[in-house]
């Protein structure tokens, strides 16, 4: 079973009728963080095919990221923690927080790595194909998204890592 | 001085007994001179004269002698000032000049100095006739002669000449006046704004008289009865050597507004005081730094004050700081403000109002229809969500065991092609996933829709079976499985259902705390906190119905504890902090349902309101650093189990304590010392904190009442 880390802070109260498709696919093994101090700690425990991300997070108990957010006007949609922490994970230049070489696994690469934000493909792709990660590996959050919009975007992943 | 006296001397040696420089030149240039003459900057028989003591031609200019002047010689790096006077001389039989030089200096730089400052200086004698004017208070009254004014009471001069009397009676009881205003006369007829700075003068203890300077006030005092006259509140603030920031200077206008009866009681206040609170008078700061820094005014924030009776309102501020020229620090600031003007107010309350209408009604049909899902598909009893732990294990026993033997049928003969290969693979796959989601699945609240997705399938395989398998277990299993898919489906109406309940407490608290700061408040009055907490439950009973928590107010002998406070904050607070309380409490006990404890406390000059709760924690973190009072934050764990945080509850209570002179504490710590994780139940105490009125004031305040 691919293992596959979710880092989304209301995935455990917001998002059951979309985590259930995943589960019940018996193909993954999904794992919550619910913010990059999480995330970061998960990353290292064990290689991932996908990391979907949201761009909207809290910092949790890390200062850098506490410092970072509140730099950002103590407000997540500001903040896009998000952004930042796949920046950082890729080893961005332009990173805010330059994590140490043993906090970034080895495996990870921009095609290991999707966003499923509330924000537009448009506000976004300026950050993101810096980054390297295309409109294929992004999905914005609305209503009308089908139950199977998280399976559907972790199959798109995980089909690029599995090649 | 008698100047005649050389006349009788030709001989040059006499000239040389005067204690005086003495010059004989003729028009252009020196003849003679004494040693006095050659010490003066080193002049020379035979050198051209300074151009200030050549002789004018008499047929050019008509001349009388002697001559009388006024000059100036450079010394070394500066000017000195001579009385010269310079008579026709006759020598060597020659018409010549003599001229007797007398040091001027100080008198001259005196009177010179005088002359010219720009403030009116003058004097008077004892009757108040004006004895003596400089060319500014000429300039200024607008005369072109001195001989004009000087020689005239002063009396003439004022545009109310009563002000003399009140000016010579003052100065006989303080002996100096500074600053007086007064308003004086112009030559033309036109008043004009003046301040006095006057002092009595004696000369040798015998003539009594007024010396002082006139300032002429008119443009500033013109632009401070229009800073007085203008609808706003007009203030500056200067910052003193402790650096608070006092008001030196406001209009009657701001002086009404805070309900002040006069601009004096307002000057040498700390404008803090003034402020709502300490948060948001930090940020108006560091805003306006800001600005100044980039060279601009802070124009038109809003901000929250309180009046000296204690009313709470909005006003719109304008604002520039001004700085030390040395250092460039902030040493104050001049503003304007106006309270939050009423149209926008009720534009606000309007577009609220509008907003909440629709969906206020809304959320009360979605909530009906839900719970007629509820009563006509399930039944009455409804399930409750903090049941989430226990509710799946029966079903989902049951349809492990009829699955797990169902699966062993696969290899028997004549079962195995009721279902293709994949079939048989996927119910295996769905059959180890029910039997491992809970050690799979990090967080409960994401049990009920995965268990769902898995029966759904189990039914759906199921449902395409062919001839071979027990029909019996199949028909079970499928029944089994949609139990399950019931139950979850249940427990996610009920879910929405008290989101739908949240939301519209979500609304109605953003309506409360939008208008509550926008509009001009109600005044304090005195009132039992018993009784405000009373209310507060009052004004919860349906969503503490809709939750399932009891409420257990503890006894204290503080609870007829009384405070002087707007009664509508204080509840709206107190629900706000009740509303999260019951909002996160989970079950304590078996057999009980999930409760709160409420109780008044009282330390020192504070009486408290502290709601306990057993349930979702409160990080540390956000404790510490403040974040759980900042506006829009929603907690780490505030959406545990689907609850959903507004960001508004808390901060709004701390703002309110603190302007009653309290606070909002709050204390989150494991329920057990074993169980520390924040998975596992915290209790946590909401202290809400405000000023006592001691019971001897109480009872001085109620039998003024009566």
């Amino acid at each position: 079973m691919k293992q596959v880390l979710w880092v989304e802070d209301l995935a455990r109260t917001d998002f059951g009728s979309i985590f259930g498709p995943v589960f019940a696919s018996g193909r993954y093994d999904i794992q919550i963080a619910i913010d990059p101090t999480e995330a970061i700690v998960k990353l290292k425990e064990k290689e991932f095919a996908a990391v979907v991300i949201d761009i909207r997070l809290l910092p949790g108990n890390d200062k850098r990221w506490i410092d970072l957010y509140n730099k950002c006007g103590k407000n997540k949609a500001l903040a896009q923690l998000g952004i930042h922490l796949a920046q950082s994970l890729l080893r961005f230049p332009d990173a805010q927080i330059i994590l140490k070489d043993s906090e970034i696994p080895e495996w990870i690469t921009a095609n290991h790595i999707a966003f499923f934000s509330v924000e537009a493909w448009t506000e976004m792709e300026h950050h993101l194909l810096t980054l390297g990660i295309t409109q294929e590996a992004f999905i914005e959050k609305g209503p009308l998204n089908k139950r199977d919009v998280l399976l559907r975007l972790i199959d798109s992943v995980t089909s690029r890592t599995s090649k | 001085m008698d100047r005649y006296q050389i006349h009788t001397s030709e001989k040059l040696i006499s000239i040389e007994a005067f204690p005086f420089p003495i010059l004989i030149h003729d028009r252009t240039r020196i003849i003679v001179l004494n040693q006095l003459g050659r010490n003066l900057h080193g002049f020379q028989e035979g050198d051209i004269l300074p151009e200030d003591l050549l002789v004018p031609e008499s047929q050019e200019k008509q001349i009388s002698f002697p001559l009388e002047r006024i000059i100036r010689i450079k010394a070394t790096d500066h000017f000195r000032y001579y009385k010269c006077t310079t008579d026709v001389y006759p020598f060597n039989s020659q018409e010549c000049y003599i001229t007797i030089l007398f040091n001027y200096d100080v008198e001259q730089q005196q009177i010179s100095f005088i002359d010219k400052v720009p403030i009116g200086i003058y004097e008077t004698d004892d009757k108040g006739i004006l004895r003596n004017v400089n060319s500014s208070v000429l300039h200024m009254f607008g005369y072109s002669n001195k001989s004009q004014m000087m020689g005239h009471p002063v009396k003439e001069f004022y545009a109310y000449p009563e002000d003399e009397d009140k000016i010579a009676r003052l100065i006989d009881e303080k002996g100096v006046l500074e600053g007086e205003p007064v308003q004086l006369l112009r030559a033309n007829g036109k008043p004009f704004f003046a301040k006095l700075y006057t002092t009595s003068a004696s000369e040798g203890g015998s003539e009594q008289g007024r010396k002082g300077t006139i300032l002429d006030v008119t443009i500033e005092e013109q632009y401070k009865r229009i800073l007085q006259e203008v609808p706003l509140g007009f203030y500056i603030v200067e910052k003193n050597n402790n650096g608070d920031d006092i008001i030196i200077e406001c209009n009657q206008r701001f002086a009404e507004l805070f309900d002040f009866a006069s601009v004096e009681d307002v000057k040498g206040i700390s404008i803090r005081t003034l402020y709502d609170n300490a948060d948001d008078f930090n940020r108006f700061i560091n805003n306006l730094e800001d600005n100044h820094r980039r060279g601009e005014a802070l124009i038109g924030g809003f901000i929250s004050v309180q009046s000296l009776r204690g009313r709470h309102f909005t006003i719109e501020i304008w604002s520039r700081a001004y700085n030390d020229p040395k250092d460039k620090k902030i040493i104050g600031r001049v503003g304007l403000i106006r309270p939050a003007p009423e149209y926008q107010l009720n534009m606000l309350i309007k577009d609220i109002g509008i907003v909440l209408h629709p969906y206020t009604g809304m959320l009360q049909e979605l909530g009906h229809t839900l719970s007629s899902i509820e009563e006509t598909v399930f039944g009455g009893q409804s399930t409750h969500a903090i049941e989430l732990e226990r509710i799946f294990l029966e079903p989902e026993k049951k349809l492990l065991d009829r699955l797990n033997n169902l699966l062993l049928l696969k290899d028997e003969i004549g079962r195995k092609d009721a279902l293709s290969d994949s079939a048989w693979e996927r119910l295996k796959v769905l059959h180890d996933s029910l039997q491992n989601y809970r050690s799979r699945i990090e967080y409960p609240g994401l049990y009920p829709e995965s268990l769902r997705g898995l029966c759904f399938e189990i039914r759906s395989i199921l449902k395409k079976t062919g001839i071979g398998l027990p029909r019996k277990l199949v028909r079970e299993i499928c029944d089994d499985a949609y139990d399950i898919e019931c139950i979850s489906l249940r427990y996610s109406i009920r879910l929405v259902g008290e989101r739908i309940v949240e939301i519209d407490h979500q609304t109605k608290a953003l309506r409360e705390y939008i208008i509550s700061n926008a509009k001009q408040g109600n005044l304090p009055e005195e009132c039992s906190i018993r009784e405000l907490v009373k209310r507060a439950i009052a004004q919860q009973a349906l969503y503490i119905n809709s939750r399932g928590v009891d409420i257990v107010k503890k006894n204290s002998k503080y609870n007829e504890a009384r405070i002087v406070a707007v009664k509508d904050d204080i509840i709206r607070a107190l629900g706000s902090l009740l509303h999260n309380a019951i909002k996160y409490s989970w079950k304590r006990s078996k057999g009980r349902r999930p409760w709160i404890e409420i109780e008044i406390t009282k330390t020192g000059e504070k009486v408290s309101v502290v709601f306990e709760n057993y349930g979702v924690p409160i990080a540390p973190e956000e404790i510490e650093t403040g974040a759980i009072f900042e506006i829009g934050h929603r907690g780490r764990y505030a959406g545990d189990e689907g609850r959903l945080g507004s960001g508004i509850g808390l901060a709004d209570a701390k703002a309110v304590a603190r302007r009653y002179g309290g606070d909002v504490r709050v204390e989150s710590r494991p329920a057990s010392d074993i169980l520390k994780r924040a998975e596992n139940p915290f209790i946590t105490r909401v202290s809400f904190s405000l000023l006592c009125l001691e019971t001897t004031m109480a009872v001085s305040f109620r039998k003024e009442e009566i």
